[in-house]
């Protein structure tokens, strides 16, 4: 099967991402001061010197913001620009505006701000003990747990830590913005969600949203990075066009993006764990200190999401769970690929590890014997249907041929003193769904035109995940008409109002669901035209290809006939689409409920190999087994699957953000923070689908693809732990991800870490 | 010389250029702001994303012919400054996307993009020209079409998104199809201009006979980049060699640049003014040669041409092996020797291969003869960031013994991630042997990471001279590694960890160099862990 279409121009080098677009001839670029400090306040401004640089400098400051100096969605504790405090290192204060992007930088560097630094706390475990929280903490239970404990044969308990994740979209936050019209603004943002980046600039500009209005095109990657992390820029480029009444453009260099935007949420956790004499998980607990970062964010949706993956693919009879979102000096955490759901995985995998080494038991063996199965129920009270989790695991085992690996791996390493191989099996169980309720909807129009030609736009942001491209399938498929008829347009505001951030894996689920019922109703129009034209009944006839069907024979009317015919009849030919998810509710005091519509699951196996003498280490191959439901383009489902694998063998194994005692960024450009390249992943990547069976309740059947993959690359620490274990000849426990080649050879060499982030200057 | 410094000429895809930008504008910003080509992005601006690759096609000479030759060659537009590209073709994915247009190719797509396309291999799209660029170096430099070298040919551009697999599928669909390309370079370029792969300039400049010194931006060098663009016939030009006689000259320029790998990450945004003298210009200094037993490499010799010497290969057999850990293809087409050494970073991997190796260092000054004065390498590095190079001066020269038969040599790193990374801590080791090879006669030991400077481990060299070849000999070494030096933490590693470190890359070079004591290495460490 062939790339999709906007990969032609991608790789003809023709799509034009923000910063690529005409520049009109007085256009005007913006950029930031940043802070140098993680926790301060500012005395005075001064920008004489930014001005005296050229007449055209204009150097903009919270004073300047019309309307409310504000931009938190859930908590207002985000100003634009601060007035006072700055709360971490990389906080943008002020904005520079001039008619190069060199003199805008420059014009930047040169404004004099007064400061006095303040104490910062950096660790959550410290904010916790303050108090310092940036929403109330959030507890979930089931059962008995304390009882679970005191009658368990076997329990083991632990600390686990979790990095942060930059998101490293390739193309960095940007946003352009003209006045028009004196009284409205247009901006082109890179953003996940056109609709929240609509709402902080009417906020910030005192505008209504009908004033403001936003698209977004193809965006060069967002992962999450673009979900509320792109508003700042945004709104900072239309105030920019707003007081200059001059378009603005504001495009972030790597190092601005680095230090200044969120990134994937830093976990600390404490857990413990239990175990009957055959290996039956009868109680865990855990408490979960999230490094919320500076400002509210999207941490409580996070720590949900963290809170209803707490058992990951287990059954877990008795379970107490409670996460605290402790708010430190350190850029605000945010929302990336996977949200919280990854870092409650690790420590479910940690405990399952650490309860495997007490009882002496396999623990391929203890993970399969604990798996869910059909008609368990979740520690908030969903049943879950068509659960698939010992299918896919199983599946691995198979195709693995587990029991002869093992063997293969156990000679191996008795023959090998300097090498190690070490492999582990993770399973997967995802809830796809906002777990923010209202979020659960899509909207769509749709537009059939004369000559045949379909135009849909939806809600869902394209930005690689070639969700337009799925879209697009649905639309043919619903209206009965060739894919090449249709064009998935960018989205914009004008199109559909009140969207959801494409996020949550839902982009397909509900906007595709939007087109669905706005191209039915306009497929059911032409049936019923076409009806009077043939004095046929419309349940008689049907579209397929392009084609008029009476029964199943061919009426010998084309697509174009009909729509032409329709629109001379004045038949209208559009249709707006609005979906929102059905069978969702849940109870926040009882934390009881049915959050999410489906669950998707799956199992991976990672194999590695480790130089014992110098630590490094190669991923040497990984075979997936994941749930797609009935895919609606399996290709792209595939390239999902690989990428956030990639992600998440990055985040276990490589990836590591690191901020020095004083909060400042340590890892703000891609020397020093390093990303899977070519040569990271495994040559040998083996992915497999389930096969269709079932109908989950998503469109067309089909499953949400972009997030859960991603738990698969936390298989790779497990088997990289095995590899060092191997080595060390013990049981060794240390569940502090990333595991990077100097962890590495810490543990080889029986030091543990070395040197803690802490220790750093 | 004033015109030359005015007006830079090259070949831009189809076009002929002739600029008067300041030579020192970083290539990107000439591409997507003078000249609107955007199809080349900006990812990082330090060389570690490849987003920014464009092609670059030069006539070189074959070490030991006499001959001149095409070579098109991938580099990072974010670290090139446009003065570099005088008398060059430059093909960025605008020119390949002309290739595939004027060969009537399906969809406009080149056979590379196509590869992409079919497989799906860009999704988000930000990285996909860069990958296109890479790829379509990947079939122009002859290197074989193997599945290992595909990677390695892509192995200095990021993707987010894919996951990297996509692109190894397409990697291979091109292999199978381009499995035949002729080895003769010009032919090689004929056959992918046929199918689309690059433009038909790309067989006129291989063509040309192009004058070998700097145009002069007269209008005789425009002709000749014209009749190129236009596909007329040039006339013959004279051989011109530059040399190292001419640097006094060019010594006065406030700004010397190499590959400009380090420079142009320090300084993303140059201010511009300074005359910038151009090393890798200079033929004189690109050259590397062999004297009784003594090679010498020029000071703008990049790090893959090191790599690829014959002459380096056959006289430090084995050296090849450890090209791969340095840096990514992309900036081993760009960095150079000198650049390497004078950057001055405590963990540069080429200082540490030369002063394994005892380097000399030759650096010519400006206000004396052209002979230049000579130091050990190791004594050119006074403090951190600190060379023993004044204003008005240049490095020359980088020489060495040749390996004899009872000599070997190994070099070593530890990085995060294991390519393209900056090392925590490398090093290298050049080891002579008695002749029945079981004793050490003498050995030379270099470290990066564990200092301010790159230097030589004089006391764990010193525990290796007269020792028998053994595991213990091995141990002490390593261990009296560890006690010379005084290493500190950053975000590459801790102190700890860079100690460690050492102490197990020289083991490694051990291992590496005599597999036979690969068992008792393991034994000893084993029981390291077992004592705890």
């Amino acid at each position: 099967m062939k790339g999709v279409p906007e990969a032609l121009r991608n790789l003809r080098g023709e799509t034009a991402y923000i910063d690529d677009l005409p520049e009109p001839r007085d256009l005007l670029h913006a950029a930031v001061q940043l802070s140098e400090g993680a926790r301060g306040k500012i005395l005075s401004i001064d920008p004489s010197r930014a001005l005296a640089l050229d007449p055209a400098v204009r150097v903009v400051t919270a004073h300047d913001v019309p309307g409310e100096n504000q931009i938190g969605s859930a908590v207002p504790d985000e100003p634009l620009l601060p007035e006072g405090e700055w709360e971490y290192w990389g906080q943008p204060l002020v904005l520079c505006l001039a008619p190069t992007r060199q003199l805008a930088r420059e014009a930047a560097r040169l404004v004099t701000i007064v400061s006095e630094t303040l104490r910062p706390v950096l660790d959550p475990r410290e904010a916790a003990g303050q108090d310092a929280f940036v929403m109330p903490s959030r507890t979930q239970s089931m059962g008995n747990p304390g009882a679970a404990f005191a009658a368990a044969a076997f329990t083991a308990e632990g600390r686990v830590e979790s990095g942060g994740q930059e998101h490293l979209y390739l193309e960095t936050q940007g946003a352009y913005a003209e006045r028009r019209d004196g009284d409205r603004v247009f901006v082109i943002s890179s953003t996940q969600g056109t609709t929240i980046v609509q709402r902080a600039i009417a906020r910030v500009l005192g505008l209504p949203q009908s004033g403001v209005e936003v698209e977004a095109r193809r965006l060069g990657g967002g992962f999450g990075g673009k979900e509320d992390q792109a508003t700042p820029w945004a709104c900072l480029a239309a105030l920019g066009a707003w007081v200059s009444g001059k378009p603005v453009k504001l495009y972030l260099d790597r190092a601005t993006d680095m230090r200044a935007t969120g990134k994937r949420h830093p976990y600390s956790t404490d857990f413990r764990i239990a175990a009957d004499k055959d290996g039956r998980i009868t109680a865990f607990e855990a408490d979960y200190y999230q490094n919320s970062g500076s400002s509210c964010d999207l941490s409580p949706a996070i720590m949900s999401r963290t809170l209803f993956h707490a058992a990951g693919a287990y059954r877990i009879p008795n379970l107490r769970v409670t996460g605290r979102m402790c708010r430190t000096n350190l850029p605000s955490f945010t929302a990336f690929r996977g949200f919280g759901a990854p870092q409650g995985y690790f420590v479910i995998e940690a405990a399952l590890d650490a309860i495997s080494n007490r009882m002496g038991f396999d623990p391929v063996e203890l993970r399969r014997r604990n798996l869910l199965s059909e008609g368990d129920v979740t520690h908030y009270g969903m049943p879950l249907k068509e659960v698939r989790a010992i299918e896919a695991f199983d599946r691995v085992l198979e195709k693995t041929g587990w029991k002869a690996l093992r063997a293969d791996i156990e000679a191996f390493n008795a023959s090998h003193p300097l090498e190690k191989r070490g492999a582990a099996i993770i399973p997967n169980c995802f809830g796809v769904s906002f777990t923010k309720l209202p979020m659960n909807r899509g909207g769509a129009l749709v537009h059939v035109h004369a000559d045949g030609s379909v135009l849909v736009s939806t809600g869902a942001v394209e930005m690689g995940q070639q969700v337009s491209r799925k879209i697009a399938r649905i639309a043919a498929k619903s209206l009965g008409v060739p894919l090449e008829l249709i064009r998935v347009e960018r989205t914009s505001s004008l199109t559909v109002a009140n969207t959801v951030p494409t996020a949550a894996s839902t982009g397909c689920d509900i906007n595709g669901a939007a087109a669905r019922v706005a191209c039915l109703e306009i497929r059911d129009r032409l049936l019923a035209h076409a009806a009077t034209l043939r004095a046929s009944g419309p349940g008689l006839l049907s579209l397929e290809e392009g084609r008029l069907l009476e029964g199943s024979a061919d009426t010998s009317m084309t697509w174009k006939q009909l729509v032409t015919s329709a629109d001379e009849s004045r038949v209208d030919l559009s249709a707006h689409g609005y979906w929102s998810t059905p069978g969702l509710f849940y109870d926040m005091k009882t934390e009881r409920g049915s959050p999410f519509a489906y669950h998707v699951y799956g199992a991976a196996l990672v194999e590695v190999r480790l130089d014992c003498l110098c630590g490094r280490v190669k991923v040497e191959r990984a075979t997936i087994v994941h749930d797609a439901g009935t895919s609606i383009d399996p290709v792209v489902d595939l390239c999902q699957v690989e990428g956030a694998f990639a992600q998440g063998l990055g985040w276990a194994l490589l990836e590591e953000l690191r901020f020095g005692a004083d909060g400042r960024p340590m890892s703000d450009n891609l020397s020093t923070y390093k990303v899977p390249d070519v040569h990271f992943l495994p040559a040998r990547l083996d992915i497999e689908f389930l096969s269709e069976t079932g109908s989950p309740a998503s469109v067309l059947n089909s499953k949400a693809i972009g997030e859960p993959p991603l738990i698969y690359g936390i298989a790779g620490y497990f088997a990289l732990l095995e590899a060092i274990r191997a080595a060390r000849g013990d049981r060794i426990e240390s569940w502090d991800l990333p595991l990077v080649p100097e962890k590495v050879l810490g543990l080889l060499a029986g030091t543990g870490r070395v040197l803690g982030q802490k220790d750093l200057q | 010389m004033k015109a030359a410094q005015s007006c830079t000429v090259f070949l831009l895809n189809g076009d002929s250029i002739c600029t008067t930008a300041w030579p020192g504008t970083p290539l990107i910003d000439f591409l997507r702001e003078e000249k609107g080509l955007t199809g080349t992005k900006e990812g990082c601006r330090e060389g570690d994303c490849g987003a920014c690759a464009v092609l670059v096609g030069e006539q070189v000479d074959i070490e030991g012919t006499l001959g001149s030759t095409a070579r098109y060659r991938a580099h990072p537009s974010c670290l090139m400054r446009i003065g570099e590209l005088e008398n060059q073709h430059l093909i960025t994915i605008e020119g390949l996307r002309q290739a595939a247009e004027s060969s009537g190719l399906e969809e406009g797509l080149t056979p590379v993009m196509r590869a992409l396309f079919d497989e799906n291999a860009s999704q988000c799209g930000f990285c996909s020209p860069g990958f296109v660029i890479s790829l379509s170096a990947w079939l122009l430099e002859g290197s074989p079409l193997t599945p290992e070298a595909a990677v390695r040919a892509v192995e200095g551009n990021l993707c987010r998104c894919t996951g990297y697999s996509a692109i190894r599928r397409a990697a291979a669909i091109l292999a199978r199809e381009f499995s035949d390309l002729p080895a003769d370079p010009v032919d090689r370029i004929r056959t992918l201009s046929a199918a689309g792969v690059i433009p038909i300039s790309a067989l006129r400049f291989a063509t040309a006979a192009l004058p070998r010194a700097p145009f002069t931006g007269t209008d005789t060098d425009k002709s000749v980049l014209q009749s190129i663009s236009t596909g007329t016939d040039t006339k013959k030009w004279t051989f011109q060699p530059l040399s190292t006689g001419t640097v006094t000259e060019k010594l006065l320029q406030p700004l010397v640049l190499g590959g400009g790998t380090d420079l142009s990450v320090r300084q993303p945004h140059p201010e511009p003014g300074p005359a910038v003298f151009f090393t890798r210009l200079d033929r004189g200094l690109a050259t590397i040669s062999e004297k009784d037993g003594s090679v010498s490499i020029g000071a703008a010799v990049t790090i893959r041409d090191f790599f690829g010497s014959p002459l380096v290969r056959r006289s430090v057999p084995g050296i090849e092996a450890f090209e791969e850990g340095f840096a990514s293809i992309l900036i081993r087409n760009r960095a150079t020797i000198a650049g390497n050494i004078v950057n001055a970073s405590p963990v540069a991997d080429m200082t540490s291969i030369l002063l394994a190796l005892d380097s000399t260092i030759l650096v010519a000054d400006a206000s004396g003869t052209d002979t230049g004065r000579s130091m050990p390498l190791s004594s050119f590095f006074r403090g951190y960031k600190s060379i023993a190079l004044e204003a008005g001066q240049i490095v020359t020269t980088l020489s060495f013994e040749a390996l004899g038969s009872h000599e070997r040599f190994h070099f070593a790193k530890l990085s995060k991630r294991e390519r393209l990374d900056i090392a925590a801590v490398n090093s290298g080791i050049r080891i002579a042997l008695e002749a029945g090879g079981r004793m050490v006669l003498s050995a030379s030991i270099s470290a990066g990471g564990v200092a301010a400077v790159p230097r030589l481990l004089p006391k764990a060299s010193a525990t290796l001279a007269g020792a028998p070849l053994s595991v213990e000999t091995a141990l002490a070494a390593a261990y009296a590694a560890s006690a010379e030096i005084e290493p500190i933490g950053d975000v590459r590693g801790s102190a700890g960890y860079r100690r460690l470190a050492l102490e197990r890359l020289i083991l490694s070079h051990f291992v590496s160099l005599f597999p036979e004591l690969g068992e008792g290495i393991g034994a000893a460490l084993e029981a390291q862990v077992g004592s705890r």
